[in-house]
C-alpha cells in the first residue's frame, strides 16, 4: 500500500513539475476581474451602426450609436457629439486610427452633430485620405496608398463622444467606404466594379433563450436565480451559389448578368459572399463574411464575451450561456451582431430573475 | 596496509610552449627565475614565464590494476589556454587504457597560472608525466589529530620545510625528519595542500573521522629530481596568439560554463551571465549586449556566422556543449577582423577532438536529450558528432494536463554538429564540419469568436557546411582559411482573428574568412585577411506593416495588430567583400600595445522590386553599392604585472536586414546603419587568480532603421533610416578563477540606451534598456563528487509605454489603448536565486553526473510583462517562472 502511495506521489510530483515548467514557459497570466460583457459603467457605447454599412464618397450616411447606462437601458445622450476624423494614421501607429482622432482639442475632427444619431456625407476625398488612391505628395513623388483590411475594405474614422451627465466615453468608429482596388490590373478593376456589391448591415433573425424566442424589452423572460441559460442568436442564411432571380445580388452576378437582382443590389443580411482582390495571387476571389456576436448583460455572467462563426463555417447561429445572478432582479442585456465588413445590428433582451 | 597513490612529476619532460609569431626552436637556459628566453632565431630576447600549476587533482589508481600492483607512467600533452584552463589532453606515451583514462581525467581538472611571454598571457602546450606508484598508505587511527611524514619520492629521504595546509587555514611545517602534526582537525573532508621550495603545490583529499587520528605519508616529487626539468628542454611550438585580442571580452572555458546554475550544463548559456548582457525576458533568449538590439549582436562559431545562439525560448544553445571549448563575449570595440554588426559579438571556439580514444556522452533532462561521440579514426584522422533533440512538448502532452500544450508555446527543436579533422602534420590541419539547427513552435489560443482566435507558429532552421584549413609555417606565420556555405529558413505565421502575419524567408549564405598572421619584428605582429559574406534571400510576407512588431513600436502586450494588410514577395542579395588588416605594436618592453586596424567593406545590396507591383507593370529592381571604411584602434598599457589600462575606438557598420528591403513592408533603398564604439577601462589582478575589470563605454549609433512616422509616407518607404541612438555605461567584472574548489564571478552593468526615431522626435529609452544588471555566480566542489553552485541575479525591468486611457472601437468591439510618453515606465525589477547541485560518480571506467538545477529557489514572483483589462482600466503583471527544478543526467565516456 505504501509503495502504491509513494508511486502515486512521485507521478504527481512529476506532473506538477512539468506543469510548473509549462506555466513557467509562458509566465503566469493574472486574472483581471473586469469583463467586457458586464454592464456597470454609467455610460457605455456598445455599438455604432452606419446605414448604409458601406458608402461611396459623397453618399449620405446615418450613424447611430447604441449607448446604455449601468442597468443596460439605452440612453439618448443628447450631449454626445460626432465628427469625421480627417487624420490618417501613420505606419508607426499600431492602433486602428490616428491619435488625433481621440485627442481632445485635436484639429483633425470635423463636427457632424450631436445626439446618438447623426447624418453625414462621406467626404469626396475619403478614398484618397483613407483608401487606395495615391495621396498627395511632393511633385514627382508618390505617396503610399492605405492598405485594405483582409476583406479588401477601407474605412473613414468617425469619432463619437458619448456624454451622459458628467460621464463620457470616446468611441472611434471606422465606417467602410467603397473605393475600388489598389495595384490590380485594369481587367480586375473593371470586374471588381461590376461584381463587388456594397455591404449591408446584418440582421438578427431570431434571439432565443432556452428555446424560447425573445421578443424584446417588453416581454421579459422569467428565469430562476443562478440558472444557466443557453442563448442563441440567428441570422438569415445567404446562398452559397448565386442564382439570378433569388432577390440577392451575389458576387458572381452583376447588373449585366442579372439585372433582376442587381438593378438595386440587395444583400441577404447574413454572412454575405463578396468579391475581394487577392494581391498575392493577383486576382479576384470570392469570400464569405465571418460573423461575430457580442453579448452584454447588466447582471449575471456569460461564458464567453464574444462568439461567432468563421468565414468557412456556414452555420447561421451562435450560442452562448448566460448564468443568472443569484438574487432576483430585472436584467437587461444586448446582443450585437457584426459581419466581417463592418455591418452591425443589435437586439435587446430582458430577463426577470426570480 | 598499502594502497596506491599518484605521484606527479611536475613540469617534467619537454615543455612545449605555444607562442605567437615565433618560430619553432629550443629554449635557452633560464634567464631569470620563473622565466625563460626563447632560443628562437628571431626571438632570443623573449622572456618566457612557463605555466605554473595552481590546482592539482590526484588521479585515481585504476582499480583494475590494483591486483597487478604495478607502477606506470603516462606522458600527456596538455593544452593550456590563456586563462590557465586545460583545454586539451592528449596521451603521448600510453601505460595502458586504464592508466591513460585516469591520468587524462585528472589532468583535465588541472588549473594553471597561465604562461606569459613578455608579460602577455599566452596559450601553451606542455608535456606532463604522470607516474602511478605504489606507496604505503597513511595509517588512519582513531584520533582527530593529523600527523604524517613528507618524503622525497626518489630518495625516500624526509623533506623538511614543506608546508602542509588544510583549507581551514590550519597548517604545519615539516621538521628535519619530515614530520608534521596538526591537532584538532574537525571531522569531514578536507583538502590537504603541500607546498614548499622547489615543490609544485599539490593537493589531495583526506577524510577525518571524529575521534580518530589520521596518519599519512606523502611521497612528493621535487623539481631537482625531475629529469630534464630545466628550461633548456623547453620545446617551443608555434601557436600564434590572435592579434588584436579584444580589449573588452569575457571568455569562459567550457568546464566552468557547464557548472553555472541555470544553464543546466549548457556551456553557451553562460553568456547570459556575463557583464554587459541584459537579462532577457523569460522564454525569449534574446541577446541584448551593451544596449544594442538583439539582431545587432552577431554569433560566430569558429568565425562562421550563424543566425542565433539559442533555441526558441532560450532553453538551450544551438551547439552541443561537448563540442565547445570556450565562449567569448565581446560587447563592443572589437578588432577589424569582424564587422557587419553595430552591437557585440559572441565567439564560440570548438574543442579539439581528442586523439587518444573514443569519447562521448549522453545527456537527458526534462527539456531534451543529447548525445555526442568523438574518436580517432586513424593516427591523422579524427571525427566527432553530436546531436540533441527536445522532448519537452512530448513530455508535457504525455504527463501534463491535456490543454497545457494548447495554451503554452512549447518549442520543438533539434541541432547537430559533425566534424572531421585531418592532421597532415603537427602544424597543418584541415577540418570539414557541419552545423544544423531547427526550431518549431506552434501555439493556438482558440476563441469562441473567430476574431479572438490567436494562432502562432514559427520556425527557424539553419545549416552550415564549412572547411577550416590551418597551417603554421616554419617561419611562425599562420594561415587560416575558412570557407562556409549554408542555408537559413525562417517562418512566422500568426493569425489574430482574420488578420494574418506571415513572414517566410529562405536564404543561401556563403562566407569566406582568410587570415594570415605574422610577426616580422619582435615588437610587431600583423594580421591581415579577407572576410566575405554573401546572403541571397527570398521572402514572402503578408499581413500588417506593423506586425511583427519592431523595436520602438508603441504597443502593449497582446495588442491586436492593425488589420490593414498587404502582401509581398521579394528577393534580395546582401553581399560584402572586406579586406582587413591589423597590427600589434609592442612598445616600452611590451608594456604598451597599440593595435590599429582597418577594415574596408564595400557592400552590394540588390532587391528585385524597387516599388510595389501595380497593375500590369513589371517589377523593376534596384542595386546599390555602399562602402564602409572602418578604422579601429585598441590600446593597452601595463602599468605593472597586476594593473593594465585599456582603451578602444572604432567605426562599425551593419547592412540592412533582407526582410526590411520589401517595397511594401520596408524600403528597398535602405543603406548601412553606423555606430562608433569608444571604451576605456582597467584590469587589476588582485591575486594570482582573482581579477577585476572595469570598463566604461559609449556607443553612438546613426542611420538606424525605424518606421516612417509620416501620415502619408512615400511609396516603398514604410521604413526610413533617420534614427539615432546612443548607449553608454560601465561594467564591472570581478572574477575568481578556480582556486581550490571554488570559482565564480560577479558582474555588474550600469547601462543607459536611448533612441531617437526621427529628427524632431523626442529621445526615448531603448525597448531593451536595463539600467542595472547584477549577476553573481559561484560553484564549489564539495568533494566526493558533489558540487554545488548558486546564481543570483538582479536586473532593472524593461521600459514600457504606460497606458493612460482607452477608446472604444465599435467595428472590432475592442477597446484600444491611449498611450502616455513612450517607454516612460518600467516593469518591476527582476530578482532571482538559482541553485545547482551535482554528483559525479563512476560507472565502470566511465563517468556519470546527476544534477538538479533549481531556478528561482525562493519562488519570487517576478513580473515579466504588463497586461491590461479589456478596457485598459486595470493593470496587472504576468509573473515569470515559479520554482522550477530540472533534473538531469549525463553519462560521459
Amino acid at each position: 500500500m505504501d509503495i502504491l502511495i509513494m508511486r502515486a506521489l512521485r507521478v504527481c510530483a512529476v506532473e506538477i513539475g512539468i506543469l510548473a515548467f509549462a506555466i513557467g514557459i509562458s509566465g503566469c497570466k493574472p486574472d483581471l476581474d473586469e469583463r467586457a460583457s458586464e454592464l456597470g459603467a454609467p455610460v457605455r457605447v456598445l455599438a455604432v451602426q452606419a446605414d448604409p454599412a458601406e458608402g461611396v464618397p459623397g453618399d449620405a450616411v446615418t450613424f447611430r450609436a447604441l449607448v446604455v447606462d449601468a442597468t443596460g437601458t439605452e440612453i439618448e445622450a443628447p450631449a454626445s457629439s460626432w465628427g469625421f476624423c480627417t487624420a490618417r494614421k501613420s505606419l508607426a501607429e499600431l492602433g486602428p486610427v490616428s491619435p488625433a482622432c481621440y485627442t481632445a482639442g485635436s484639429g483633425a475632427l470635423s463636427p457632424l452633430g450631436s445626439g446618438t444619431s447623426v447624418q453625414a456625407t462621406l467626404s469626396s476625398s475619403a478614398c484618397r485620405d483613407f483608401g487606395p488612391e495615391v495621396p498627395q505628395s511632393k511633385p514627382g513623388e508618390y505617396g503610399r496608398p492605405v492598405d485594405p483590411d483582409p476583406t479588401g475594405g477601407y474605412y473613414q474614422p468617425v469619432t463619437f463622444v458619448a456624454m451622459a451627465g458628467s460621464d463620457w466615453v470616446t468611441a472611434v468608429e471606422t465606417t467602410r467606404i467603397a473605393c475600388g482596388l489598389s495595384g490590380a490590373s485594369s481587367d480586375d478593376v473593371i470586374t471588381f466594379r461590376q461584381r463587388y456589391h456594397l455591404n449591408e448591415n446584418p440582421g438578427v433573425l431570431r434571439l432565443r433563450a432556452t428555446d424560447e424566442d425573445i421578443e424584446g424589452e417588453s416581454a421579459p423572460i422569467a428565469v430562476t436565480s443562478g440558472m444557466r441559460v443557453t442563448m442563441t442568436v440567428e441570422w438569415p442564411a445567404c446562398p452559397d451559389v448565386d442564382v439570378c432571380g433569388d432577390g440577392i445580388c451575389g458576387p458572381d452576378e452583376s447588373q449585366v448578368t442579372c439585372t433582376e437582382d442587381c438593378a438595386k443590389p440587395n444583400g441577404c443580411m447574413g454572412a454575405e459572399r463578396y468579391l475581394v482582390y487577392d494581391a498575392e495571387a493577383r486576382g479576384l476571389v470570392v469570400h464569405r463574411e465571418a460573423m461575430s456576436v457580442s453579448w452584454f448583460a447588466s447582471a449575471g455572467s456569460f461564458d464567453q464575451e464574444r462568439t461567432g462563426r468563421e468565414a468557412d463555417d456556414p452555420a447561421t447561429s451562435s450560442d452562448n450561456i448566460w448564468q443568472a445572478p443569484t438574487t432576483p432582479r430585472i436584467v437587461k442585456g444586448w446582443v450585437v451582431l457584426r459581419d466581417e465588413r463592418g455591418g452591425t445590428a443589435w437586439q435587446p433582451f430582458v430577463f426577470d430573475v426570480r | 596496509m598499502t594502497s596506491f597513490r599518484l605521484r606527479v612529476l611536475c613540469g617534467a619532460g619537454l615543455f612545449a610552449l605555444a607562442l605567437g609569431f615565433t618560430r619553432s626552436a629550443f629554449a635557452q637556459p633560464v634567464a631569470q627565475p620563473g622565466g625563460a628566453r626563447v632560443g628562437d632565431r628571431d626571438a632570443t630576447a623573449r622572456v618566457i614565464k612557463p605555466p605554473r600549476i595552481v590546482k592539482f587533482v590526484e588521479a585515481e589508481y585504476p582499480p583494475s590494476e590494483k591486483e597487478t600492483s604495478k607502477e606506470a607512467t603516462v606522458v600527456l600533452s596538455l593544452g593550456i589556454s590563456e586563462t590557465g584552463a586545460v583545454v586539451a589532453v592528449v596521451v603521448q606515451e600510453s601505460a595502458g587504457p586504464a592508466f591513460d583514462v585516469a591520468a587524462v581525467a585528472a589532468a583535465r581538472q588541472f588549473i594553471f597560472e597561465p604562461a606569459e611571454v613578455n608579460g602577455k598571457l599566452i596559450p601553451v602546450k606542455i608535456t606532463y608525466r604522470y607516474e602511478f606508484v605504489i606507496k604505503h598508505e597513511m595509517i588512519k587511527r582513531s584520533n582527530s589529530d593529523f600527523q604524517g611524514e613528507v618524503r622525497d619520492r626518489t630518495t625516500k629521504k624526509p623533506l623538511s620545510d614543506v608546508t602542509v595546509t588544510l583549507e581551514t587555514g590550519q597548517h604545519a611545517t615539516t621538521d628535519a625528519q619530515g614530520h608534521f602534526t596538526i591537532a584538532e582537525v574537525t571531522p569531514g573532508d578536507h583538502t590537504v595542500t603541500l607546498s614548499g621550495e622547489g615543490l609544485t603545490p599539490t593537493s589531495t583529499q583526506e577524510t577525518f573521522e571524529a575521534g580518530k587520528k589520521l596518519d599519512a605519508t606523502y611521497d612528493v616529487e621535487i623539481k631537482a629530481n625531475v629529469p630534464g626539468d630545466d628550461d633548456s628542454d623547453f620545446e617551443v611550438v608555434v601557436t600564434a596568439p590572435r592579434i588584436g585580442r579584444q580589449v573588452v571580452s569575457t571568455e569562459i572555458p567550457a568546464e566552468q560554463g557547464r557548472k553555472v546554475p541555470g544553464t543546466q550544463g549548457d556551456v553557451l548559456k553562460v553568456v547570459e551571465n556575463l557583464p554587459g548582457v541584459a537579462r532577457s525576458a523569460v522564454g525569449s533568449g534574446a541577446l541584448v549586449v551593451w544596449g544594442a538590439a538583439p539582431e545587432d549582436t552577431q554569433v560566430f562559431v569558429e568565425g562562421i556566422r550563424i543566425p542565433r545562439l539559442y533555441h526558441d525560448g532560450g532553453y538551450r544553445s544551438v551547439i552541443h556543449s561537448d563540442m565547445v571549448k570556450s565562449v567569448e563575449l565581446v560587447p563592443g570595440g572589437y578588432g577589424a577582423s569582424y564587422g557587419r554588426g553595430i552591437g557585440g559579438l559572441v565567439n564560440v571556439q570548438l574543442r579539439p577532438i581528442p586523439q587518444d580514444r573514443v569519447h562521448g556522452s549522453v545527456n537527458v533532462d526534462i527539456i531534451d536529450a543529447s548525445a555526442s561521440v568523438s574518436a580517432p579514426i586513424t593516427d591523422k584522422l579524427s571525427a566527432a558528432v553530436a546531436f540533441r533533440r527536445s522532448h519537452l512538448d512530448s513530455v508535457v502532452k504525455a504527463v501534463g494536463s491535456g490543454d497545457v500544450a494548447d495554451v503554452v508555446p512549447l518549442p520543438k527543436y533539434y541541432d547537430g554538429q559533425a566534424r572531421i579533422v585531418y592532421q597532415f602534420n603537427a602544424n597543418e590541419t584541415f577540418e570539414l564540419g557541419g552545423l544544423l539547427s531547427s526550431d518549431n513552435t506552434d501555439h493556438t489560443l482558440l476563441g469562441a469568436d473567430p476574431a479572438d482566435t490567436k494562432r502562432e507558429s514559427q520556425a527557424l532552421a539553419f545549416g552550415r557546411v564549412y572547411g577550416r584549413y590551418e597551417k603554421k609555417l616554419p617561419t611562425g606565420d599562420t594561415i587560416v582559411l575558412t570557407p562556409s556555405w549554408g542555408k537559413n529558413h525562417s517562418r512566422i505565421t500568426d493569425r489574430f482573428g482574420t488578420t494574418p502575419t506571415e513572414l517566410t524567408s529562405d536564404a543561401n549564405v556563403f562566407g569566406f574568412r582568410g587570415t594570415y598572421r605574422a610577426q616580422p619584428e619582435k615588437w610587431l605582429g600583423v594580421s591581415f585577411g579577407v572576410d566575405i559574406d554573401v546572403m541571397s534571400s527570398a521572402f514572402r510576407r503578408a499581413g500588417s506593416v506593423s506586425s511583427p512588431a519592431r523595436e520602438g513600436d508603441v504597443r502593449v502586450f497582446g495588442q491586436a495588430p492593425s488589420d490593414q494588410v498587404n502582401v509581398d514577395r521579394w528577393h534580395s542579395v546582401v553581399s560584402s567583400f572586406a579586406p582587413f588588416a591589423e597590427a600589434d605594436v609592442g612598445l616600452f618592453d611590451d608594456k604598451l600595445h597599440i593595435v590599429p586596424g582597418l577594415r574596408l567593406e564595400p557592400y552590394i545590396i540588390a532587391v528585385d522590386k524597387v516599388t510595389p507591383v501595380s497593375g500590369d507593370v513589371p517589377p523593376v529592381g534596384t542595386t546599390s553599392e555602399k562602402t564602409a571604411l572602418e578604422p579601429r584602434i585598441a590600446i593597452r598599457y601595463q602599468f605593472s604585472p597586476r594593473l593594465t589600462a585599456k582603451a578602444a575606438f572604432g567605426f562599425y557598420h551593419q547592412p540592412p536586414a533582407g526582410e526590411d528591403l520589401s517595397a511594401v513592408f520596408g524600403n528597398p533603398k535602405l543603406g548601412l546603419e553606423s555606430a562608433i564604439h569608444s571604451l576605456v577601462g582597467t584590469a587589476v589582478k588582485i591575486t594570482d587568480t582573482l581579477n577585476a575589470e572595469v570598463t566604461a563605454f559609449y556607443s553612438g549609433m546613426s542611420d538606424l532603421v525605424s518606421r516612417s512616422t509620416a501620415p502619408t509616407p512615400l511609396l516603398a518607404q514604410a521604413l526610413v533610416q533617420q534614427g539615432t541612438g546612443k548607449s553608454y555605461g560601465a561594467q564591472l567584472l570581478l572574477r575568481q578563477e578556480q582556486i581550490g574548489r571554488f570559482f565564480g564571478w560577479a558582474s555588474y552593468s550600469l547601462i543607459r540606451s536611448v533612441r531617437t526615431d526621427a529628427p524632431g522626435l523626442d529621445e526615448r529609452l531603448f525597448d531593451y534598456d536595463q539600467t542595472h544588471v547584477l549577476t553573481i555566480v559561484g560553484s564549489y566542489d564539495l568533494g566526493k563528487g558533489f558540487e554545488v553552485g548558486a546564481r543570483c541575479r538582479y536586473a532593472t525591468g524593461y521600459p514600457r509605454t504606460p497606458v493612460v486611457g482607452s477608446f472604444y472601437s465599435p467595428r472590432t468591439d475592442r477597446f484600444e489603448p491611449i498611450f502616455g510618453r513612450q517607454n516612460s515606465e518600467r516593469i518591476p525589477a527582476f530578482r532571482q536565486l538559482d541553485a545547482r547541485i551535482a554528483k559525479r560518480f563512476k560507472i565502470g571506467a566511465t563517468d556519470a553526473e546527476v544534477y538538479l538545477d533549481v531556478q528561482n529557489v525562493t519562488n519570487h514572483a517576478n513580473a515579466e510583462e504588463i497586461v491590461y483589462s479589456y478596457d485598459y482600466k486595470q493593470k496587472a503583471y504576468i509573473k515569470g517562472l515559479p520554482t522550477l527544478p530540472v533534473l538531469g543526467f549525463k553519462w560521459t565516456f
